[in-house]
């Protein structure tokens, strides 16, 4: 983001911060967040690349050692200094050794595809493990900062139902309960509020009895301000709040689609 | 007396007490939905005596899963329960031909509803 866009108005601010997570929720959709794309790649990740980087290497270094200890032809030379010091009148010539030797050359071939199985099965592997539990971590940690930053529509794609997608369920029913509270309290000054204004239109002339009570009434409406302001500074998930959509996210509001009705 | 009703709520502590309410009215909560979506198809199933229904929720809103348990049941009983008093959603809600509208911080006049259905 540029430095002007960061110091526009706050609406702005807000604006662009809907958009970004709109443009990121069709992503998601649109599968396009499957691996590496976007989410950053975060430190779990690299762990995990180190250790399957690590067990490919032992396999691929044991493998390749093995097949590469049966092709030698020292091997070889051993089998066949062994079969004629057991059987000394045996003479094999060329196209006879090597149809005793064929058995030897194709378990090096079966060793040889097995080390790609191996190989393969590990990076699947790691690609599973990144898809179910690194992933889903990525986005918990990124909507745990949204939530942080007082974003209350922060939500967790649930993908899973085992204790990954549990944790993310949580946490989604988490800012869910946490906006019913802001709101509830956000409507309780609302309510504060109107029974201020309507004393205040009876508010007797100001004389030396009532002074203090006037002055506290004053203070009350100050109070009732800074958490009106304070309610508001949140970023809540499709909400009306005092007339008009606020900071809400998400583009197809509930009072657009009924525009009919009201 | 057992009245059955469903609660359609996102917040699961609204849920809890909503249920605590519904069940000090000795009435009984079938069902619990938390979006729009299960709401209908929970409906269907149960077939509450009573709907309570919540606006804002993550995926399908109240009023539009309203309507379309309105649409598969016209005596459908709803009642939106909802947190924002605002003009607006009352409107709608009333069109589409709830019986009731009230707000979260008076859930006690769930009984007068209760007593009348």
């Amino acid at each position: 983001m540029s430095k002007d866009s960061a110091n526009s108005s706050e609406n702005n601010t807000k604006e662009w911060r809907g958009d970004e997570r709109r443009s990121k929720e069709s992503q998601m959709k649109n599968g396009r967040l499957f691996f590496f794309n976007q989410r950053p790649f975060s430190k779990l990740k690299k762990k995990l690349l180190i250790y399957f980087l690590l067990i490919a290497f032992v396999s691929l270094v044991v493998g390749l050692e093995m097949i590469w200890e049966v092709g030698e032809p020292k091997l070889l030379d051993q089998i066949l200094a062994n079969i004629t010091e057991v059987r000394p009148h045996i003479e094999l010539n060329k196209s006879e050794l090597e149809k005793t030797f064929k058995p030897i050359r194709e378990l090096q071939v079966r060793m040889m595809i097995l080390l790609f199985i191996v190989a393969t099965s590990i990076s699947v592997t790691l690609l599973i493990f990144i898809k179910n539990i690194a992933n889903p971590l990525d986005d918990m940690v990124l909507a745990a900062k949204e939530l942080r930053d007082g974003n209350l529509s922060a939500t967790v794609p649930v993908m899973s139902k085992d204790e990954i997608g549990q944790l993310g369920e949580c946490f989604n029913d988490l800012a869910v309960n946490l906006q019913e509270v802001l709101l509830f309290v956000g409507a309780v000054d609302h309510d504060m509020t109107n029974i201020l204004e309507k004393i205040e239109e009876n508010r007797p002339e100001e004389n030396n009895e009532n002074r203090k009570l006037n002055e506290q009434l004053d203070l009350m409406a100050e109070k009732m301000d800074e958490l009106k302001e304070m309610v508001q500074a949140f970023d809540y998930y499709n909400v009306v709040y005092d007339g008009e959509h606020v900071k809400g996210n998400e583009p197809d509001h509930i009072l657009e689609k009924f525009k009919d009705l009201t | 007396m057992g009245k059955r009703v469903l609660i359609v709520d996102d917040s699961a502590f609204m849920r809890k007490r909503l249920r605590k309410e519904i069940e000090s009215h000795d009435a009984e909560v079938v069902g619990e939905a938390k979006n729009g979506d299960d709401a209908v198809e929970l409906y269907q199933k149960l077939k509450p005596d009573l709907v309570t229904m919540d606006v804002t929720m993550r995926g399908k809103d109240g009023l539009s899963a309203s309507k379309e348990i309105l649409s598969l049941d016209p005596g459908a009983k709803i009642v939106v329960v909802t947190i924002l008093q605002e003009d607006d959603y009352k409107k709608i809600a009333s069109a589409l031909g709830v019986i009731g509208f009230i707000a979260k911080g008076d859930i006690g006049s769930l009984k007068g509803i209760l007593d009348k259905i």
